[in-house]
Order: structure tokens, then sequence, then C-alpha cells
């Protein structure tokens, strides 16, 4: 490994870790964010997460001018760990109480109400199976647009939600909340986020996460 | 598109629908849903509530 590509993964690993800390400190204040710590300073607590977020982009900068190759495969890898995972987390509690994610499927009031519990019974599978796909197989580019079909349907379903004013939770990761109506805007910017390294997923080779590292790109 | 695999994406979208039946068998009766029903709608929080 030469002097280039060690500054490139340098530049890449705090990229990355920008990254994990602005979607925690947006998707999680009261436990992870400064602002929400510091409300009566700042009290717009999304404004540290997102500044993240660009500063983590910017950061992608000089990794990719000094090792493109191994910036590619490191952001490869680590999209589809980050983004897999996360389906898998979030997919889990609805597994387990179909009945719970329903109640809070229908606050969104976007589907009829006859598809509520279908869509709450089989969103929650679909979310599982492509997480755990795009992680252990080699069908990266096929996974990667049934997630970002998702991540769209999410945003839309959201954005409908914040523009009716409903005042409901996102449901994303816990079934408690429906009743407290906290704020679907977090979620929707959140998604918002997450949506592109989705896309750009999409874009990349079919091959698994071994393969990123063991096969030669295509000239 | 033309060369995504469309045999995996029905795979994965057709295994989610089996599994999400068999799912609503598996768990606890009071988690499991009516096929095709709905589920009550709350009334949207005052605006002052934090």
């Amino acid at each position: 490994m030469n002097r280039r590509s060690v500054l490139a993964s340098v530049w890449m690993a705090s990229s990355l870790s920008l990254m994990v800390l602005a979607i925690l400190e947006i998707s999680f204040p009261s436990t992870f964010s400064l602002a929400f710590r510091l409300e009566s300073l700042l009290p717009y607590r999304m404004q540290i997460g997102i500044g993240e977020v660009f500063l983590s982009a910017l950061f992608l900068w000089p990794a990719w001018r000094m090792d493109p190759d191994l910036s590619g495969r490191i952001l490869e890898t680590a999209a589809r760990l980050g983004i897999g995972g996360m389906f898998i987390l979030a997919s889990w509690f609805k597994i387990q109480n179909p009945q719970g994610f329903a109640l809070l499927v229908a606050q969104y009031q976007f589907l009829p109400q006859g598809a509520v519990n279908l869509f709450a019974l089989f969103m929650p599978q679909l979310e599982l199976w492509t997480g755990l796909a795009i992680i252990l197989t080699r069908w990266n580019r096929e996974m990667a647009l049934l997630l970002s079909a998702m991540f769209i349907a999410f945003i839309v379903a959201l954005a409908q939600a914040v523009w009716r004013d409903l005042g409901i939770t996102c449901g994303c990761f816990e079934i408690e909340g429906a009743l407290s109506k906290r704020d679907a805007w977090i979620s929707l910017v959140r998604d918002l986020i997450l949506v592109w390294p989705t896309l750009w997923l999409a874009t990349r080779p079919n091959r698994s996460l071994i393969g990123i590292w063991t096969k030669r790109p295509a000239p | 598109m033309k060369s995504l695999n469309l045999k995996i994406l029905l795979i994965v979208v057709g295994a989610s629908a089996v599994l999400a039946i068999l799912n609503n068998f598996r768990v606890p009766q009071q988690n499991r849903v009516s096929w095709f029903g709905g589920q009550p709608v709350f009334s949207a929080p005052a605006k002052d509530q934090p």
C-alpha cells in the first residue's frame, strides 16, 4: 500500500465516521445529538447532523482524488454493510409485532384501509431479506434497486405526512410512539440522505463483499 | 436495466410474501393482524405539544 492509498484510507475513515455520527444524531437526537443537549443554544437540533453529512461528503473528494479504486471499494463495502444492517435492524421489531406496525402504518393515512395489514406483514420481510441479501450475496445491483425503491416509497409517504401536518412518528426503528406523534420530518431528512448512497450502489457491479476486495476492476 | 437479474428480484419479493404470511401464524395471538383489514387512525396532536 503506497502513501496515497494510506492517506485516501484516512480520508475515507473520517468521512464514514462522520456519516455514521450524522445519521445517529439525526435519527436518535435525544441519545446522540450534541445540539439536542444544547437545545437552548441550538434550537434547530438537526443542523449539526446535516453539517456533518456535508463535511462527510467533502472528505470523500480528497480520498477519491488520491485513490479512486480503493475509495470506491471502501465506500461500497461500508454502504452495503451500513444500509443492509440498518434495514435488518429496522425490520426486526416489525416482524415480531405486525399488529403494532400496522397501527403505525395506518397513521400515515396513505394506503387504503384494506391494504394496511397486508403491507405491515409484507414490508418488514422485504426489508429483512433485501438487507441480508445485499450483505451476503453477490446481487448488489438488484438489491440496491429494491432498497432505493423502498427509500423512495418511504420518502413519498413521509413527505405527504409532513405536508398534511399529520404529526406522526416514523415507525422506522420502534413500535412505540404512534400515540406520541413525534416529528416525521426527522425521518424524511434521514431517508433523503440515505437514498443517494443506495442509488450509487445500484451502479456498482454485482459481486460479493469479499469479491469487492479480491476481484480486479474491469479495464 | 437490461442486465438486471429479474429472477432474483422476483425470488426475493415472492419469498418475502410467503414468509409474511407464515409470520402472521408464528407471532403471538395479540400481535397478529387480520388479512385484509386496517387499523384505527388517531387524531393529530395539538400544535403546542412537544
